[in-house]
């Protein structure tokens, strides 16, 4: 009985770290693209705010960010976020800058030549990037988001450093009472919620794979 | 004035002076070649031509008006490289972009949906057509990877001419062919002569040029070296075209 009794209790966690993963990626995908358009900018001194900025980020532990995020504001006597909001928007700003740079890669790869193509074809701006170069650059980005997307099942597991109970967290609370093998079991989670976005993944890119750039 | 008229056009990257004020005219119907070597400008031309490449100076007037202040005429460019639409058939990529205006003109206008539903099929009906023209409606559902690039080049200049172009022109259109698959993209061209379609080519292709044009133009170092009817023009006595020239015949 007590198989199942925590297997319930790991599940509860893993509502969690679905409810992390699904917000982060919903807010992190669009963030990404506008600060891929910041740190593309013409604009020099944007484009170097950006720059710096995506670097602090990427330089920086996401373990570290969440601290931040959940302990800095209370030095300066503003109100606290909640332990939850705190991890969401610790990995939302940390997943937008990485997915930036992937779109970055992705938008600069596209030879000029498409963007020729649209302009002397009297096509707008707007209608070029989203009509012609943004399918191009969704099938090359393809395969390193996939790879950030399954880190990002992992990452989750640090939303407990702030006691926030997510599918890890969930294993570990029953070391307490010397149940250690849990914190084992949830492996086999995590491989059957990366095994899935594996497959997922693969069918978009077979999906894309009726035309080569 | 004549129907395409360019006066005094420059262009220069930092301090080297690409095009030192290039002046050219040509009728409507007519074909002008522009021969020359590597770095002589010709590409510069067209792209500032065509607004890729904002010009310095100088003036372009199409069929009397000044290019900048034209509203319903255009340019249509083929590109060396083709830069077909990877993810669209044939047949979309024709009709992408007009379809594009048609949509912005009715919603404008305010015009009903059964108006853009007409648009629509017209200009599907003027992609049929310019496929046939150029030898690939059996192709009008193929992606352009499954082109060859004879074929691929083929539906770039019937896509330049779904925009109804006053003047066409060709930046090396088979430069990125090899020489057996030239023939079919220089037929194509050759029969948009014969259809009276203003054009301006530039290539390497000699004996093409002397047939095709009605003018040819040698440029070298930014300038018009030389420039005439083929005849004229081939047999110039000018030297640097002479040196240029005799490098095709090997």
């Amino acid at each position: 009985m007590q198989f199942w009794e925590i297997t319930l209790k790991l599940l509860e966690g893993l509502q969690t770290t679905t409810l992390i993963f699904i917000l982060t990626l919903v807010m992190a995908l669009p963030l990404g693209l506008i600060i891929s358009f910041g740190s593309m900018s013409k604009f020099k001194p944007l484009a170097f705010v950006t720059k710096v900025f995506v670097w602090i980020i990427r330089g920086v532990p996401l373990m570290l960010q969440i601290f931040v995020v959940f302990y800095v504001p209370g030095f300066f006597g503003w109100t606290f976020l909640d332990r939850f909001p705190s991890v969401i928007v610790a990995f939302v700003i940390n997943y937008a800058c990485y997915f930036s740079e992937i779109y970055r890669g992705g938008i600069e790869s596209i030879p000029k030549g498409q963007y020729e193509a649209g302009q002397v074809l009297g096509m707008k701006k707007s209608e070029v990037f989203f009509k012609v170069i943004l399918m191009q650059v969704v099938k090359r980005i393809l395969p390193p988001m996939s790879n950030e997307v399954i880190t990002l099942v992992k990452d989750t597991a640090l939303a407990r450093v702030i006691m926030v109970v997510e599918l890890l967290k969930a294993a570990e609370n029953y070391a307490a009472y010397g149940i250690i093998w849990p914190m084992f079991y949830t492996a086999v989670f995590y491989l059957i919620y990366v095994g899935i976005l594996t497959l997922l993944f693969g069918f978009f890119e077979k999906k894309l794979s009726y035309y080569k750039i | 004035m004549a129907f395409l008229q360019i006066n005094g056009l420059k262009k220069s990257f930092g301090s080297v002076e690409v095009l030192k004020g290039i002046d050219l005219s040509l009728e409507k119907g007519q074909v002008l070649s522009i021969i020359g070597p590597s770095g002589s400008g010709k590409t510069t031309l067209l792209r500032c031509l065509n607004n890729l490449e904002e010009a310095d100076g100088g003036e372009v007037w199409i069929d009397g008006q000044r290019r900048e202040l034209v509203g319903g005429k255009t340019f249509g460019l083929v590109f060396q490289s083709f830069n077909l639409f990877p993810q669209y058939t044939t047949i979309e990529n024709l009709t992408l972009a007009p379809k594009l205006r048609a949509k912005e003109k009715v919603k404008k206008q305010k015009l009903g949906h059964d108006v853009l539903k007409a648009e629509y099929e017209a200009i599907n009906k003027r992609a049929e057509e310019l496929l046939a023209t150029v030898g690939l409606s059996e192709k009008r559902d193929f992606y352009p990877c499954q082109l060859s690039g004879g074929q691929q080049q083929r539906v770039s200049i019937a896509r330049a001419l779904m925009m109804h172009p006053d003047v066409l022109f060709f930046d090396e259109p088979t430069s990125a062919l090899d020489p057996e698959i030239t023939g079919e993209v220089l037929k194509v061209i050759k029969e948009l002569a014969a259809l009276d379609m203003t054009m301006v080519i530039i290539t390497h292709e000699m004996k093409f040029a002397h047939d095709v044009s009605d003018k040819i133009v040698f440029m070298d170092g930014g300038v018009i070296a030389a420039e005439g009817s083929p005849d004229e023009v081939f047999s110039s006595d000018n030297e640097r075209l002479q040196e240029f020239l005799s490098a095709f015949n090997g």
